[in-house]
Order: structure tokens, then C-alpha cells, then sequence
């Protein structure tokens, strides 16, 4: 059986990280909560309220490195596509060439011309993978931050008398929220990285 | 807090196809649709996923040019391994000119098509998938939850073509049955019936092309149950809608361009079906 393209490795990587979305808006309920908890508590909440900016904070900024994320390994995932089109493309005309007659060189510009679009399409790809690197580290830094907040806000909501189950839970909500993108971000690094390598190997197969 | 350096002029959900769950039991159909990613002068297409436990089959998979968006859409709701069979309804590229992306993703999965294109279809690239030839009288894909049925529908429009009826979600996929030419951000769903005839009527006329065959489907597809008809292009007709198309596309006459040649219909050259 043949192994798994490199296109449908970067489409399921692409799938993962369309999940950080889902997980970024329960964050984003967690930060409503929390605004809400806390104004509704008043001076028992005072230690948490100043949190809930950051709470605020956290949920938008992940949904947009959410957003950048999925954006990213979609593009990617595009031109993985494209590069094996044009790939296949380079791979006929060149069966094409070799059946040609000795006199018949016409056909070389093309392949030229395909082999330099197939060329700007990996290079392409590959500041794309980079850019998506970058991204993975900025949002495994973010998951830090907010296992950081969640940390605090437990501390804060140990004061808050009454309250404290109510933000004792967005606490927990925010935490599993965390951990979940951690995995995710990590999975789809090793997928990444595992694709990456089985596309080097296939490369140097195929000479 | 930590700075956030990304940004994304597009938000990512925007760059995805468009997903509706149809039906929700033991099994699972899902539409996908509107491709925000799509190049401009071709025809927009719905994909349709059937997820039944560890079986999932793709309808009228779409062209080569929207293979991403198919693929990262499909992949969200079946892991690869998991999608074991593709159909297709006809040999259009519309429908089938990404069959070699999909015989390099799916190298043990089934293809299921009317027998008559086996040759044709190939061309596009045929190496590892089973082919699985659909009889002429139509026949069955057994899921682990559902029968699906195998309806022909020949002449519409192609000379071979099949159908897939679901008794237990009461689904029939269409085709290019019930198609029609609108804009690529169109709503999914029929809610006007009568504002969507327009967009429908060229369409039926012009592609298809007899008036027997279309009244023999239109028996066929009487005797069936369906509560939804969902089509490869334009919208999906629920309820009392599927009755009124049937009425409708009987009234029809189809087949125009053999007894108006040089009509000013013809040269109105919408996208290819
Ligand atoms: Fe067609
Ligand atoms: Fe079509």
C-alpha cells in the first residue's frame, strides 16, 4: 500500500487545529462568566475582578492564533495539493521529452517553465510551514499565560466567599481549555514534523 | 500578557467550505458547500458525506480545482481511514476530475459509478482504488446502518447516472437533478420555492436532454419517500418543496436546444454542469 500523501498528512494536521476554534470560544463563555461573576459579587470578588481583563484577553487572543493557525495549515494544505499537481504535471512531460525525438526540443522550455512554477510552489510551502511553526510556539507561550491566570484565579476565588464554586468552576473551564489546545499543539507539531520527514524520504527515493 | 504577533486578514472558518449536518441518527449526512476558496467561472458544487460507524462514503466528490476544500472539510468529520468509499453519479469533471487526488489519499477505498464510465472515469486517474461498476438497473451500498439505494437515473444528464436514495434518513441525492445557477454564496436551503424556479429552469431545460427519461424518473422517484432531495448544485429542497420540484420539472420540456437551435437561450452560456 502506498504511504500517506503529504497533502492528506497537512489536511488532517489542518483538521486538529481547526478544533483550537471550538476550544477558544468555551474560553471565550469562561471570560463572559467570569465579568459577570465578578460584578455580581462585588466587594467578595474584589481580587478576581482585576483578573477578568485578562481572562478577556486570553480568550481573544486564542481564538485569533486559533484563527491564524487553521488559516495557516489550510494554506499549506493547498499548496501541498498544487505542488503534486504540478509535480505530476513535470513528471508527464518529462515521460513526454523522453519519447520525444533527439531534434525535438521545444518541450524542454515547457518543462522548464513547469519545473520552475513547481519549484516557487515548494518554496512557497515551505515559508508557510515556518510561518505555522512561528505559530505554534506563539500559541503554546499563550497556553502557559493562561495556566498562569488560572493559577491566580483560583487563588482569588478562595476569597470570594459565596462565589467562590462559581469561579472555582471558570477556573477549571479555563484550565481544561489549556490543556486541551497544549495537545492538540502538540500532536499536531509531531504530525508536522513526522509528514515533513516522510516527504524528505519520499523526495530522496524518488531522486 | 503574552503579545500576539498573528494575524489573519480572513478569518479561517471563512476560508473552509461550508458544512450542514442533514440528518443526525445511527448515521450521519453531512453538505458541504460554497467554496470561498473556488476560481471564479466554475461552477460551484455541493459535496455530501455519509458517516456510518467505521464506513464513510463521499457523493460526487467535486472537481480537481476544489480538492483542498473537500478534503480539509471532509477530514474534520472522518479521519482518512475512515472514508471507504467514494460515488460518483456520472463521469462529469465537476464531479470526478479529482479522482486522482483521491486515488493517491484513498488507495484501498471503493469507487462506486455506473458501469458505462469505468473506461472514461479511469482517464482521470485510476491506479488504486477498487472500481465498483453500478449496474444499469441501479443496486444497493450496504452501510453498517442503512441500505442505501441505487437509483437510475439515465439521460439526466448523463447517458449514465445513478442516484442514491437513503430510506432511513429519506434523503435522495440528486445529481444534477434539481441543480441550479445562483451566486456562490447563496443560501443552502430552498425557501421560496417559486423565486428559486428561475434559477432552475435553463438549467433543466438545456442539460437535460429527454423528455422519457424524465418522466420515468419521476415515477421512479414518486414511489420513493423523500423528506429531503439534495442536489449538486445550488440548494437543497426539504419537505413539501420535493413534491412541487417533481411537479414542476414534469411540466417541463426538457431538451430544448434539438428543437431551438440557434435560440437566444443557447447563447446565454452559463458554467458548465
Ligand atoms: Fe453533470
Ligand atoms: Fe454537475
Amino acid at each position: 500500500m502506498p504511504e500517506q500523501p503529504f497533502f492528506v498528512s497537512v489536511a488532517t494536521v489542518a483538521a486538529g487545529l481547526g478544533r483550537v476554534r471550538r476550544i477558544a470560544s468555551e474560553l471565550s463563555l469562561a471570560a463572559v462568566n467570569a465579568k459577570v461573576i465578578s460584578v455580581r459579587a462585588g466587594t467578595q470578588a474584589a481580587g478576581f475582578r482585576p483578573i477578568t481583563d485578562f481572562i478577556d484577553e486570553a480568550a481573544r487572543a486564542t481564538e485569533k492564533l486559533g484563527n491564524a493557525l487553521e488559516a495557516g495549515t489550510l494554506a499549506v494544505s493547498r499548496s501541498a495539493v498544487s505542488e503534486r499537481r504540478a509535480a505530476d504535471a513535470l513528471r508527464r512531460l518529462r515521460r513526454a521529452a523522453a519519447g520525444a525525438s533527439r531534434d525535438e526540443t521545444s518541450l524542454e522550455a515547457v518543462i522548464d517553465r513547469c519545473d520552475a512554477a513547481r519549484t516557487a510552489i515548494s518554496k512557497s510551502m515551505t515559508r508557510s510551514i515556518r510561518t505555522l511553526d512561528g505559530l505554534l510556539d506563539q500559541i503554546s507561550a499563550h497556553m502557559m499565560c493562561i495556566s498562569v491566570i488560572t493559577v491566580q484565579s483560583r487563588i482569588e476565588a478562595r476569597q470570594a466567599g459565596t462565589y467562590r464554586p462559581n469561579l472555582e468552576a471558570i477556573a477549571a473551564s479555563m484550565s481544561s481549555a489549556a490543556e486541551q489546545v497544549t495537545a492538540i499543539v502538540q500532536q499536531s507539531r509531531l504530525d508536522l514534523r513526522d509528514a515533513l520527514a516522510a516527504r524528505v524520504e519520499h523526495a530522496r527515493s524518488k531522486g | 500578557m503574552h503579545s500576539l504577533r498573528a494575524s489573519s486578514t480572513r478569518e479561517a472558518k471563512d476560508k473552509r467550505l461550508k458544512t450542514y449536518v442533514l440528518y443526525e441518527g445511527l448515521h450521519r449526512w453531512i453538505a458541504f458547500g460554497r467554496d470561498p476558496e473556488k476560481p471564479e467561472r466554475i461552477i460551484d458544487t455541493n459535496q455530501y458525506l455519509i458517516r456510518d460507524g467505521d464506513r464513510s462514503l463521499i457523493l460526487d466528490p467535486g472537481g480537481i480545482e476544489t480538492f483542498s476544500s473537500v478534503l480539509g472539510a471532509v477530514i474534520c468529520h472522518a479521519r482518512i481511514d475512515q472514508i471507504t468509499d467514494l460515488f460518483f453519479s456520472h463521469q462529469d469533471p465537476d464531479v470526478a476530475s479529482s479522482l486522482g487526488m483521491w486515488d493517491e489519499a484513498l488507495p484501498t477505498a471503493r469507487l462506486h459509478a455506473p458501469w458505462l464510465w469505468e473506461g472514461f472515469l479511469r482517464h482521470f486517474g485510476c491506479n488504486n482504488l477498487t472500481y465498483v461498476p453500478i449496474p444499469d438497473e441501479g443496486g444497493t451500498i450496504a452501510l453498517p446502518h442503512v441500505k442505501l439505494q441505487l437509483v437510475p437515473a439515465h439521460y439526466l444528464h448523463s447517458s449514465g447516472n445513478i442516484h442514491v436514495y437513503d430510506p432511513v434518513a429519506k434523503i435522495l441525492f440528486s445529481g444534477d437533478v434539481g441543480a441550479a445557477l445562483e451566486a456562490p454564496d447563496a443560501p443552502m436551503f430552498v425557501d421560496d420555492f417559486s423565486a428559486h424556479v428561475p434559477k432552475m429552469t435553463l438549467f433543466h431545460q438545456r442539460w437535460m436532454p429527454s423528455n422519457r427519461a424524465k418522466n420515468d424518473w419521476i415515477a421512479r422517484v414518486r414511489k420513493l419517500d423523500v423528506e429531503m432531495m439534495v442536489p449538486q448544485h445550488g440548494r437543497i429542497f426539504r419537505g413539501d418543496d420535493v413534491k412541487k420540484f417533481l411537479d414542476w420539472f414534469e411540466a417541463l420540456e426538457v431538451g430544448i436546444a434539438v428543437r431551438h437551435p440557434g435560440s437566444s437561450v443557447l447563447a446565454s452560456k452559463p458554467a458548465a454542469a
